[in-house]
Formats: C-alpha cells, structure tokens, sequence
C-alpha cells in the first residue's frame, strides 16, 4: 500500500483545524496540526510534511509569515512547499515578475500603505507576499500558492493537489 | 539636550550678529520638557537666501525682518504657507505698524518683536517660541500615537470578528456537502462548536458596546448605594449554568452590608467578567472562591479559582485588549479577549486597582481593590 502523503495545518484556531482535517483526511491525507510559529517547527522537524498550510495572524500579527520565511530561510525546511491562509483579498498579475509589481503597486497611492500585498501571476501561477512589519521594515517572501478563507473542499484540493501527486 | 535649528532673516549684518551674540550660550527649559532647548543658528540676508537654507537645512524658528532688498518677510511667509513647512515665524522689523502685525499673523506669524529690541526681549520671545513649539510637535506626536492604536484595534477586531465567520462557514459547507456521511449526528461536534463560535461573536459584539460606551462617556452613570453581596449572589446566578455544565463549585463569602456607591451596571461587569473566566479556564470538578471584604480605606474582592493558572510571562499580557492566551488548555474556550481589559477599565474608574497571582495549573487569584 502507498504511504499516505502528510500535511500540516498552524492554525491559531481549532475549529479551521477541525475543518481543513475533515476536508484532507476524507482526501485520504494524514493531517497534523500546530497552534503556533514554535509548535509548528517542531512538527516541520519530527513529521517531515509533504506540504504545510499557515495561517497568518496567529498570537502575533504576522506569525504566519515569520513561519514561512524560516521555512525558506533553513536547509532542514526549504523543500516543503507551504500555501498561506488569508481572507485578505489577492491582486493578480500577468506580470512575468510578481516582485516586480509588487513593487509597482507600493507605489500606486491606492495600495501603498496597505499593511500586506497578496500577489499572484495568473499565468504561471508564481506568487508572493510583501508585507510591513511592525518594526517598519518591509518583507518580501516567494510563496506557492493562497487558500482564501473560509476554506471548502472544492478550494482546497485542487491547491494542495498542485504540489502533491 | 535638544537643538532646534533657527534662522534669522535680516539685511543688516549688525542685527545678525547681535542676535547670534545674545543667543551663543542660550537654553530654553520648562519644567514639563524632558530636555533644554539649544539653538544653530544661521542667516541669511535676503529672503531668497532664507528659502534656499530652508530647503536645504529645515528649519525650526525663523526671525523674519520684513524690510528685505528682494522679497519682502510677508512674501517669505507666504511662500512657508505653501509649501506647509512647519517653522514657528517671530517678525523682526523698525517699520512696526498694527497693519503689518496683522497681515503677519494672519499669514502664520508666531508673534512679533518691534526694532529696537534689546537682548531679553529676543530670549523671552524665543523661549514662547520654544514652549509653543514642543507643545504643537508634543500634541502632533499623541495625535499620530492615538491614530495608531485607533488602526491596531481595528485590525485586531476585524480579524476576531472574521475568525467566527470563517469557522461556521467551513463547517456548514462540510455540512452542506455532507463530507463526513448522511447522518445529522456524524455532524454533531461541527453543529456544537459553530454554536459556540456564534457565542463568542455575541459577547465580543456585547463587550464591544461596553468597551465603546466606556470610551466616549456616553453611558449613562447612575451611582446608587450597590450591595455588593447582594451584586455577586447575581451573577453567580447568571454563571451557574456554564458552572453546572463543567461541573464547577462556587463558593461565596463575605460581610453582609458592604455597600459602595457605584453604577450597578459597572460592578456586575466586573464580577460577571472575573467569575465567568474563573469558570471558564477552570478544570472539570473546579472550584471557584468569591470573597468580598471590607478593610481600612478599601473594598476588596478577590476571586481565586482552582483552573489552569497563567505563566507570568503570559500574566503581563492579560489586561491588554483582544489578548487571548492561547495554548493546548485554552484552545477550545472562546472569548472576546475584552473582558478582563474592560474590568481593568472599570476598576480603575473607581480609582481602583485589579491583581493578579497565579501559578500554572494551580489556579488564579484576582484582587480587585476600590478605594472608600
């Protein structure tokens, strides 16, 4: 028999754990779950997911994000793919460089002080996330892909099935 | 010590360096600034010259001649207007008349210093020019910071009140897709706990309303003589169900007779807030000790519960808003994260004080204190 493939869910909030776990175990997924940044590079370390799903607000505001940026910052992390979890509303592009408009939008009046741009080539699908840090500072971070909230089945699945075969 | 960067426009080069001599080893200091004011000084001797400098320095003060050889102090002014350069303006000039004055405030003049002036008359006018000054940064400053709590306590909120939405929206949609089977009880824990979410929306909702009344004064207080065992024998009361559910003891004790005067309203939110937290993070079979007393100068309520306590680390945190501890005992109790923010509020407009001891897993102990 084939091993099931493993995902791991941080997510502040039980009930969107319970909802994602439904969805993935029934998917035939063997799911795990962390409430924090901490936790959840613990579980990184001890259940080597196939895939892993963040969400960003947790108890700080951008722990999400400071969680995704470890994962492509460490050699032990940087080849799990991970999607982030957001309500925020994403803007699309078919820029060939998503980093590149980011850039462009900072300087657009309409979006250059909001707090998070969520950026997605609808082509081929690359994205990313620039965000300003309470600390002023302003982030930039590749990621694979977004799961808008509230999450279902008919949304999630297709999206985890992009990097998991 | 602080610098501010002053500039002094005037043709005569005698007038400068007078000012500049008068000013060398000048400071400014009251007692509400942190620090003293001391001044850079530069000149220039034409009104062109005093915008280039500026541009190029920004400036402060200025000490503004109005009798320029090109254009003149009021066109200066003028120009400062446009661009809204915040610089505190003090007019220098021999040709004093009520109708220049005039025209110089209007155009955003601080004040005005006639020619000729002797050196205490240039420090005094500096030293209202400097206390202006820190004070319009000082109230700029506030206004920046209260913006800023403002926006973090909106985007805190509007995510606690997303957080709900999302998690009853999953689950109706497994429900509605029927993920788990065709039976209503296969749905049952999702039915409870999207139940309960709808809950904790309703007291954020209701906490909220207390919180906002709270801030802008606009409830109404009414101080009457409130008992305050007859207060706590209520809300136990109203608690009691959540209690029986988890199977919680509360245990009241106290003299008979303290009354405070007070908002009835106000007490019962402090109590209802304390009690219920003291039921709510407790452990199955818990129990939960109210004590109302009454000491020299104070009354004094202390609820200890027998729950999962809070780490001191976690403790410092508590009284914020919207803070939740979270961790594997919390993770399926909902809250507002307002509750024990606005008790402290509430308290403290009695000039009271609220404590706290707790040891994690052992139980917590709130001391609220209220002067007589």
């Amino acid at each position: 028999m084939k091993t099931k493939k493993k995902i791991l869910i941080v997510d502040d909030d039980i009930d969107v754990i319970t909802i994602i776990e439904t969805i993935l175990t029934k998917e035939g997924y063997e799911v795990f779950s962390a409430m924090s940044k901490k936790e959840g590079i613990e579980k990184l370390r001890t259940v080597n997911p196939d895939l892993a799903i963040l969400d960003v607000m947790m108890t700080t505001q951008f722990e999400g994000f400071e969680l995704a940026q470890e994962m492509l910052n460490n050699p032990e992390f940087k080849d799990i793919p991970f999607l982030i979890q957001s309500s925020i509303d994403i803007l699309v592009t078919s820029k060939a460089s998503v980093q590149q408009m980011a850039r462009e939008y900072r300087e657009d009046p309409n979006f250059k002080d909001l707090q998070v741009l969520l950026i997605k080539n609808i082509s081929d699908g690359t994205a990313g996330i620039d965000y300003k840090a309470d600390n002023g500072k302003s982030y930039w971070f590749p990621v694979k892909g977004f799961i808008r909230k509230p999450v279902d089945a008919k949304k999630i699945i297709p999206e985890i099935e992009k990097f998991i075969k | 010590m602080s610098k501010l960067k002053l500039l002094v426009v005037d043709d005569e080069e005698g007038i400068r360096f007078g000012i500049k001599r008068v000013l060398m080893n000048f400071s400014v200091s009251f007692p509400f600034m942190d620090d003293d004011f001391t001044f850079d000084i530069f000149e220039a001797e034409t009104g062109e010259k005093a915008i280039e400098i500026i541009e190029s320095e920004g400036i402060d003060i200025m000490l503004l001649d109005n009798k320029l050889p090109g254009m003149d102090g009021i066109e200066v002014l003028d120009y400062i207007n446009k661009k809204e350069y915040d610089i505190s303006v003090t007019m220098i000039t021999s040709y004093a008349s009520l109708d220049l004055a005039v025209k110089a405030t209007t155009y955003g003049a601080y004040n005005f210093i006639p020619k000729p002036f002797t050196p205490q008359e240039i420090k005094t006018s500096l030293e209202s020019i400097t206390k202006n000054l820190f004070l319009k940064r000082m109230t700029q400053k506030l206004k920046q910071e209260d913006k800023q709590v403002r926006f973090q306590f909106l985007s805190v909120l509007s995510h606690e009140l997303k957080s709900p939405i999302n998690a009853i929206e999953g689950y109706l949609k497994i429900i509605q897709e029927k993920q788990v089977g065709e039976k209503v009880d296969d749905y049952m824990l999702m039915i409870n706990r999207s139940i309960e979410r709808l809950k904790g929306m309703r007291t954020l909702i209701l906490d909220l309303l207390d919180l906002t009344k709270m801030e802008t004064n606009s409830k109404q207080r009414r101080l009457v003589n409130v008992d305050l065992m007859e207060i706590a024998k209520v809300v136990i009361d109203t608690v009691e169900p959540l209690a029986i559910q988890r199977n919680v003891k509360i245990y009241l004790e106290g003299e008979d007779d303290i009354f405070i005067n007070a908002d009835r309203n106000e007490i019962e939110i402090i109590f209802n807030n304390l009690v219920s937290n003291a039921v709510k993070y407790n452990k199955e079979g818990g129990k939960v000790y109210i004590n109302i007393s009454k000491a020299k100068g104070y009354y004094q309520i202390t609820v200890e519960d027998t729950g999962i306590g809070i780490s001191e680390e976690d403790s410092a945190l508590l009284f914020h808003d919207f803070v939740r501890i979270r961790n594997a005992q919390t993770k399926d109790t909902t809250g507002s994260g307002l509750g024990l923010s606005i008790a402290k509020k509430m308290v403290e407009m009695y000039k009271g004080t609220i404590d706290l001891e707790s040891t994690p897993n052992v139980g917590s102990k709130f001391t609220v204190k209220i002067p007589v």
